[in-house]
């Protein structure tokens, strides 16, 4: 049985009145510089049941000295869009550092054999030194181009990922791949992902999208014109906007499997290019995270005529309205399969349930993290019986943050964009029990005794998503909640002086 | 401004501004003369011109914003 989605709320105590938080809102903004004040006020309320947003700005420059957790452009097409397609060499093209600080931190799970024909966990640069920056790297790029070929004739194409400097000396990069395409007779794309274009990340997810539509799609214009491509099935889908993290796309794809669909593409976990070539022939795109792909998504449905459908796999409540809700969009048969298949994974999550919730039962959690999560994981922690308290984008937009009030009640504070000092004193006043965010905010958190989870790289544990996610899911919530550290983080001559 | 014209899943038409990650539905479309006056959930009021009929939805026009 699926839990009801708020069976919890009425049993633990009620969220903080609205007016307490705000005050609270106020007090933290106080320590700020009257400017700093004015620009954050915006980025920081209280959501009120009824409303149609969550009353924050967002996709907006932090302020400047602030420590927020964003990254770049580069960050956003490199790390996560183009990063995961694992049959194609994505080089980081400029300076060494921003791919050798980013590597490998995304955990994209993938299937294949590293450095022979898959790439995902290796890191390629085209090193730019000081007379790359003078004279230009294009000839530099080309050869590398040519160079890599050589050593990894198994590539199936290459992506060009700008670093900051490609864009300030102008380097002609779209020239660079055209030439490099015909002579190794594969794709290449040149991405304008300058770490220096936008606010966040969020920009370079966008201009990567656009790349698959200007780069890669036309290769499948053309096919289909050559009468090359398949018609396929009825039930042919892909997953957009799921990275694997930890293996969530397998997780999920078991299941759309298991009620009859056909998954066609992964966009981009365990991806690869010709998946990509071949999503404009599926029936129904099914967007995991809304946020770095709805582009795509919103393309393939104006030129191709798919439609796109959001669905969340994080616990057991969603996932069960979120599959009679993709069967819907097909025949019978799979929604039969839908009911067949929820039926089925119902004594598991009983299990589940059973083992963990009394343990989580009434604890309280404050999100923080990136995409989707911020709203897509709070049924999750419902169905455990746990309660959110507050929750906040990196680099949300507004659409998010109106998808995210079906998520929340009344009275939860929202953080966009949040700095380091913001959410320290939030946390400090609410008292979550849990800290739900990133690796930048794990050991503040950790040091002040509170237990914590990473929510982008699931804390190296993971997947998340499906019915077997949620299982792992609600035990990691558990070793985190009720470890018997946290009791040991303070200094015994404290512990001593309490007790007196 | 460019906006993309959709019917979400419920079967409104909602128009979708890239540039203002806004996505609202229309609550109001009146014919004027040259196209339709659509009004949006948050009271935008967008001059779009005549569509072609059929309308082919998604659709993305050249929309120009009164209010
Ligand atoms: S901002 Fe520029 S220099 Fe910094 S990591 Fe991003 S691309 Fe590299």
């Amino acid at each position: 049985m699926t839990p009801p989605e708020s069976a919890t709320l009425n049993e633990v105590a009620p969220q903080q009145p609205v007016a307490d938080t705000k005050e609270l809102i106020k007090e933290v903004l106080e320590a700020y510089p009257e400017k700093t004040r004015k620009r954050r006020e915006k980025h920081l309320n209280v959501y009120e049941e009824g409303k149609s947003d969550c009353g924050v700005k967002s996709n907006i420059k932090s302020v400047p000295g602030s420590m927020t957790t964003r990254g770049c452009a580069y960050a956003g097409s490199k790390g996560v869009v183009w990063g995961p397609i694992k049959d194609m060499i994505h080089i980081s093209h400029g300076p060494v550092g921003c791919g050798y600080y980013s590597w490998s931190g995304r955990r994209n799970y993938y299937i294949g054999t590293t450095g022979i024909d898959t790439f995902g966990t290796m890191q390629f640069t085209s090193d730019f030194q000081e007379r790359d920056i003078v004279f230009g790297g294009d000839k530099k790029l080309a050869k590398l181009i040519t160079e890599l070929e050589e050593l990894f004739p198994l590539n199936r194409g290459v992506s060009i990922q700008s670093e900051c400097p490609i864009g300030l000396i102008g380097d002609d990069i779209e020239a660079v791949a055209k030439k490099s395409a015909k002579e190794i007779g594969k794709t290449v794309v040149p991405v304008r992902c300058e770490g220096f274009r936008g606010v966040s990340q969020s920009l370079g997810h966008h201009i990567a999208n656009d790349a698959v539509r200007d780069w890669v799609f036309p290769q499948y214009d053309k096919e289909k014109k050559a009468g090359n491509i398949p018609d396929g099935t009825a039930y042919d889908v892909a997953i957009i906007g799921d990275y694997n993290i930890g293996g969530d796309a397998w997780s999920s794809r078991i299941l759309l499997e298991e009620i009859g669909l056909r998954v066609v593409a992964q966009w981009s976990g365990d991806g690869t290019l010709h998946e990509m070539i071949n999503t404009p022939s599926v029936k129904l795109n099914l967007v995991h995270c809304y946020r770095s792909m709805n582009y795509i998504s919103r393309h393939m449905e104006e030129a191709y005529g798919i439609p796109w459908l959001e669905y969340n796999f994080f616990g057991p409540t969603k996932i069960a309205e979120s599959l009679r809700e993709i069967a819907s969009k097909f025949d019978e048969t799979i929604q039969q399969k839908a009911e067949e298949v929820i039926a089925k994974y119902e004594a598991q999550t009983q299990a589940v349930l059973e083992k963990y919730r009394s343990r989580l039962e009434g604890k309280t959690v404050a999100l923080m993290v990136g995409g989707l999560r911020p709203r897509h994981v709070v049924p999750a922690f419902h169905d455990l019986g746990m309660r959110l308290i507050g929750t906040g984008y990196e680099f949300g937009h507004n659409d998010d943050y109106k998808r995210t009030t079906h998520y929340i009640e009344n009275g939860t504070l929202i953080y966009d964009d949040v700095s380091a000092y913001e959410f320290e004193e939030f946390v400090k006043e609410l008292k979550p029990d849990l800290i739900a965010s990133g690796i930048k905010e794990k050991y503040v958190f950790q040091k002040m005794a509170l237990p914590f989870r990473q929510m982008h790289s699931w804390d190296y544990s993971g997947p998340y998503h499906g019915y077997d996610g949620f299982a792992i899911f609600a035990r990691d919530m558990d070793l985190a909640l009720n470890s018997p550290t946290w009791s040991l983080i303070g200094a015994p001559w404290k512990n001593a002086e309490a007790a007196k | 401004m460019k906006v993309m014209l959709r019917q979400n899943s419920l079967g409104h038409l909602v128009v979708y501004v890239a540039k203002k990650d806004l996505e609202e539905e229309v609550v109001k479309q009146e014919v004027v003369e040259e196209g339709k006056v659509f009004t949006l959930a948050n009271g935008w009021e967008l001059a779009i011109p005549t569509l072609e009929e059929p309308l082919r939805l998604p659709q993305t026009i050249e929309a120009k914003r009164l209010a």
